[in-house]
């Protein structure tokens, strides 16, 4: 047993080893620095400056205000995807089955310029109303709701992904029994999907949320110069200012942003559901 | 016995996981020896007629554009020069990592007589670091009696004092479209009406993301200023900074504006691509830049340059070789600067990089002279403020990105 032990360790060991010293250690590292001044002292300074200073948490209500929809909007949209590309036997929904996860496979950064010129005032959008005589201004890009936009593109298929092998879980069967007995769509989704698979919902929630709280290329290349996403203030502190103790504070605000959205997955996956987990005796 | 198996298979997976690791940082150093060595052997053959071709090494950096400019002087290069094998040490930029100043101040500083370092490329910036860190005497004095070709140089970069020669020029100017202006503003006083004129077309990029937004952000502070504040660190410049900034948040509402507000883009490419949809009529642009996606049919054909009196800010790259380099290699390394000074060294880099020639362009084909598009820049407005740059782009995020 005791051996047995030690061979399961000395195999973690290695990317145990690796993870401490490339994530823990800096991450550690990060936090100690956002307490120093220039001069190397304790300082609660730049801590102050983001929570009080308009120019610091600003940057951070806007990003909140951008992330925040971005997650409930992308929810909204990937579930009915799912259901219906799981569900559904027409080759229409095998089309988009086959079709929607293709944009994960365009490389970010094309994605964003192509995006960019779909939106914008005299993009492809205004050209195609152009055609009807009709001069349609989007007005999103460089502002907060052309970057919900652009999140959207990028998380939906992602969403609908995770929210799909969860699906696929449950047994068509069931449904269709339930179907039988005169349960409407809504029934269903509220007494049997949801409670089966809000699991890898909230996953997906989570996983959307630190992504584009992070975010940096589509906000850097299409969002406003103020307020700034907090992906690009921090490259701004750390590369253009070189003001590495700001940077790190803000880093730390930033991962302690994306720790709660963690840790309430955590919590969530900890708690056993009342039937996975009947009492006993 | 089997547990003793056990921990040396243990100790063994240990090492094998590490090894990646602790290989990863030798191979990078070793990367640029092996690199020379490779290049060198497929050069040798040419030479075999020489006796022994000296070797030296060009040190560059910055984007590819860069290195494929380098690669095409070299080629014309050896072709006129088989006892010599000129190796390019190229640092892609963007990497990370140590800089070439940086790398230089370390090999200067690690006492070594030979460093492997004969040719190296230098900004201004550049040479205010090195000639602070090592002193001017880390470079050679370098004279027409050893590069013919600096005879043919007007103007020299004021920081070099006699250390380095300037092979390339570069400068921020006005990118505008001739079709809907007629005759580009000739000031800055001039140019400042016209955007008051024109409202929503004119856009300068974010300069906190390039160097062309930058320009005409320090253009705009230090023209109030006497010349002398633009080639000095001093703090006491910062109380005068006032003027300039107010007639940024001055124009602000004039600028170009997407989605119902000011918006200045990010990148120099920024501005250039708004320029080439027609959204606006004039930007800030770096020459090469400009001159290099006219070229290339990526501006369209109207797009115009033109430079402002007094000009937005610019400089000259020079070359330098350091004195660590070994005695031996100093004729050869005066030879490969006098062909890249020479008009067919210049011609090449104008082809290929659509630099600011040093010499006179009368002395470049009718070619290379289409290529700069009638443009001539035999003053450059030099500016190295030090610490100062990143408290004015600090100051403009906070003042004037703020606005809108």
């Amino acid at each position: 047993m005791k051996k047995e032990k030690l061979q399961g360790l000395a195999m973690v060991f290695p990317s145990f080893a690796l993870m401490v010293a490339v994530v823990f250690v800096p991450i550690i590292e990060a936090v100690v620095t956002g307490f120093r001044d220039e001069s190397g002292g304790f300082t609660l300074q730049n801590y102050r400056l983001i929570f009080t200073d308009p120019s610091y948490y600003k940057n951070i209500v806007y990003s909140l205000s951008v992330v925040l929809p971005t997650v409930g909007l992308n929810m909204l949209i990937a579930y009915p995807l799912a259901i219906y590309t799981t569900y559904s036997k027409s080759r229409i929904a095998r089309v988009v089955d086959a079709m929607y996860a293709t944009t994960l496979f365009v490389p970010g950064i094309v994605a964003t310029f192509a995006l960019m010129n779909v939106i914008r005032d005299t993009g492809s959008v205004n050209r195609f109303f152009m055609l009807f005589g009709i001069s349609f201004d989007p007005q999103l890009l460089y502002t907060g709701p052309g970057l919900v936009f652009m999140n959207l593109w990028f998380n939906i298929p992602f969403a609908a992904m995770i929210l799909s092998s969860s699906l696929a879980g449950i047994s068509t069967s069931l449904l269709e029994s339930a179907r039988d007995v005169g349960a409407n769509f809504l029934e269903i989704f509220f007494k049997m999907i949801w409670p089966l698979t809000y699991k890898a919902a909230l996953l997906s929630a989570v996983f959307v949320f630190i992504g584009c709280i992070g975010a940096f290329t589509v906000p850097f290349l299409a969002g406003a110069n103020f307020p700034r996403m907090l992906g690009v203030a921090l490259y701004q502190e750390f590369s253009v200012f070189f003001s590495q103790n700001m940077a790190s504070a803000l880093a730390t605000v930033m991962f302690l942003l994306s720790a709660v959205a963690g840790g309430i997955y955590i919590y969530l996956q900890m708690k056993r559901d009342v039937w996975q987990n009947p009492k006993r005796g | 016995m089997k547990q003793k198996n056990r921990l040396g298979a243990l100790a063994l997976a240990i090492v094998l996981c590490a090894a990646p690791l602790i290989g990863c940082g030798a191979a990078q150093s070793d990367a640029a020896g092996a690199a020379s060595s490779s290049g060198s052997d497929k050069t040798e053959e040419n030479a075999a007629a020489a006796a022994e071709p000296v070797r030296i090494n060009l040190w560059s950096y910055g984007s590819d554009n860069v290195r494929i400019a380098w690669e095409a002087i070299l080629e014309g290069f050896h072709a006129k020069n088989a006892d010599i094998e000129a190796e390019l040490q190229f640092l892609p930029s963007g990497t990370g990592g140590q800089t070439l100043p940086e790398k230089f101040i370390a090999a200067v500083k690690s006492g070594k007589e030979n460093i492997e370092f004969d040719v190296i490329e230098m900004s201004d910036n550049d040479l205010v670091q090195i000639t602070g860190e090592v002193g001017y005497e880390a470079l050679r004095p370098l004279s027409e009696k050893d590069i013919p070709a600096m005879a043919a140089i007007p103007e020299q970069s004021q920081l070099s004092q006699g250390r380095a020669t300037v092979f390339r020029g570069n400068t921020v100017l006005l990118a505008y479209n001739s079709e809907t202006v007629a005759q580009p503003p000739r000031t800055y006083d001039e140019l400042i009406q016209w955007i008051k004129d024109h409202p929503g077309r004119f856009a300068y990029n974010d300069p906190l993301t390039g160097g062309a937004g930058l320009a005409f952000l320090i253009t705009s502070i230090y023209n109030p200023l006497p010349e002398e504040a633009l080639n000095s660190s001093d703090e006491k410049w910062k109380a005068e900074w006032e003027q300039g900034m107010d007639l940024l948040k001055e124009i602000h509402p004039y600028l170009y504006k997407a989605s119902g507000h000011v918006q200045y883009p990010a990148k120099n490419q920024g501005t250039l691509d708004l320029l080439a949809a027609g959204s606006i009529d004039i930007a800030p642009a770096w020459a090469d830049m400009a001159l290099d996606q006219l070229a290339r049919g990526q501006l369209p054909k109207n797009i115009k340059i033109a430079q402002i009196t007094p000009p937005l800010t610019g400089g000259m790259i020079s070359l330098g070789i350091p004195a660590a380099s070994d005695d031996s290699k100093f004729e050869a390394a005066c030879r490969l600067i006098d062909y890249i000074d020479s008009p067919e060294g210049q011609e090449i880099l104008v082809k290929s990089q659509k630099i600011i020639p040093i010499i006179d362009s009368a002395s470049l084909s009718a070619e290379a002279n289409e290529l700069l598009n009638g443009f001539k820049s035999d003053t450059y407005r030099v500016y190295s403020i030090g610490k100062l740059n990143t408290e004015l782009q600090e100051r403009w995020q906070r003042e004037i990105a703020i606005l809108n």
